[in-house]
C-alpha cells in the first residue's frame, strides 16, 4: 500500500473509530443516564438531557479526531505523504485526542447530573417561609 | 514485528494495568460514598462507570499520545528507558483527570450530603 493511500484509509478509519468509541461509551452509560433524568424529571428536561447525551459524547470526539492537524509546521501534501512513521503518529495522536476529548465531556456530564440532583432536592424540600411550617 | 511496536505494546499493557490497579482498590468506597450521597441507584452506576471510562481512556489516551521512533539498532535500556517516559505521560494524564473527579466529588459531598444532613 502506498503511502498516499495508506493516508486516505488510515485516516477515515480514524474517524470511524471516533464514532465506534463515542458510540460505545454512549451505550455503556445510556440507561443510567436515562433512569437518572426520569426519576428526576419526567418532563421536558429528561427529554432535553437524553437527547443532548449522545450529541455531548459523538461531538467531542469529532473534535478530537479533526483537532490534530497533519500540516504542523506549515508541510506540503509531498512532505506529510513521505514518511510513514508521520502518518502512523498521527494516527495515534488523533486517538489519543478523541479518548481525552470524551474523558473531558464525561467529567462534564457528572457536573450536569449534580447540578441537576442539587436542583431536584433543593425544589423539593419544603422552605422556611412554607405554610406548613407557620402551622401551630 | 520491531522493537519499538513490542514496546508501544508494554506501555499500552501497563497503561491498562495501571488504570485497573487505580479502579479496582477505590471501586467499593466510591461506591458506598455515592450510595449515601446521591441516593439514587442509576445515579451510582452512572457516576461509577464514568469513573471507569475516565480512568481508561485518560490512560490509553496518555499512551497512544506518545510515540516510540527509536533507530532499530537501539539497545534495549533506551526502549526501557522510551517506555518509562510514556509511562509519565499516562501518568500525568491519569492524575490530571483524577483531580477532576476529585474536585468534582468533592462538590457531590459538599452540596448534597451537607444539604441532606441539615
Amino acid at each position: 500500500m502506498t503511502n498516499d493511500r495508506y493516508l486516505i484509509v488510515s485516516y477515515f478509519a480514524v474517524a470511524a473509530m471516533a464514532v465506534a468509541l463515542a458510540g460505545a461509551t454512549w451505550l455503556y452509560l445510556r440507561r443510567s443516564f436515562g433512569g437518572i433524568t426520569q426519576t428526576l424529571s419526567a418532563g421536558n428536561l429528561s427529554r432535553i438531557m437524553k437527547a443532548m447525551f449522545p450529541a455531548g459524547l459523538f461531538l467531542p470526539a469529532f473534535l478530537g479526531f479533526v483537532s490534530v492537524s497533519y500540516r504542523g509546521c506549515g508541510k506540503s501534501y509531498e512532505e506529510i505523504v513521505k514518511e510513514r512513521s508521520y502518518l502512523i503518529q498521527r494516527n495515534q495522536e488523533q486517538i489519543s485526542s478523541i479518548l481525552l476529548w470524551i474523558a473531558a465531556a464525561l467529567l462534564f456530564w457528572d457536573l450536569i447530573i449534580l447540578f441537576i440532583l442539587r436542583f431536584v432536592r433543593t425544589s423539593s424540600q419544603p422552605s422556611a417561609e412554607s405554610p406548613d411550617t407557620r402551622l401551630p | 514485528m520491531s522493537a519499538n511496536i513490542y514496546a508501544f505494546m508494554a506501555l499500552f499493557v501497563l497503561s491498562a494495568a495501571l488504570a485497573t490497579g487505580v479502579f479496582l482498590p477505590l471501586r467499593d468506597a466510591l461506591r458506598g460514598l455515592l450510595q449515601r450521597t446521591v441516593r439514587l441507584p442509576d445515579g451510582v452506576t452512572f457516576y461509577l462507570r464514568s469513573f471507569f471510562v475516565l480512568l481508561f481512556f485518560s490512560a490509553l489516551g496518555g499512551a497512544l499520545g506518545f510515540t516510540f521512533d527509536l533507530k532499530p539498532g537501539s539497545h534495549f535500556m533506551e526502549y526501557v528507558w522510551r517506555v518509562a517516559s510514556g509511562l509519565s505521560n499516562v501518568i500525568a494524564q491519569m492524575l490530571l483527570y483524577l483531580g477532576g473527579y476529585l474536585v468534582l466529588t468533592t462538590i457531590i459531598l459538599s452540596s448534597l450530603k451537607i444539604k441532606d444532613d441539615k
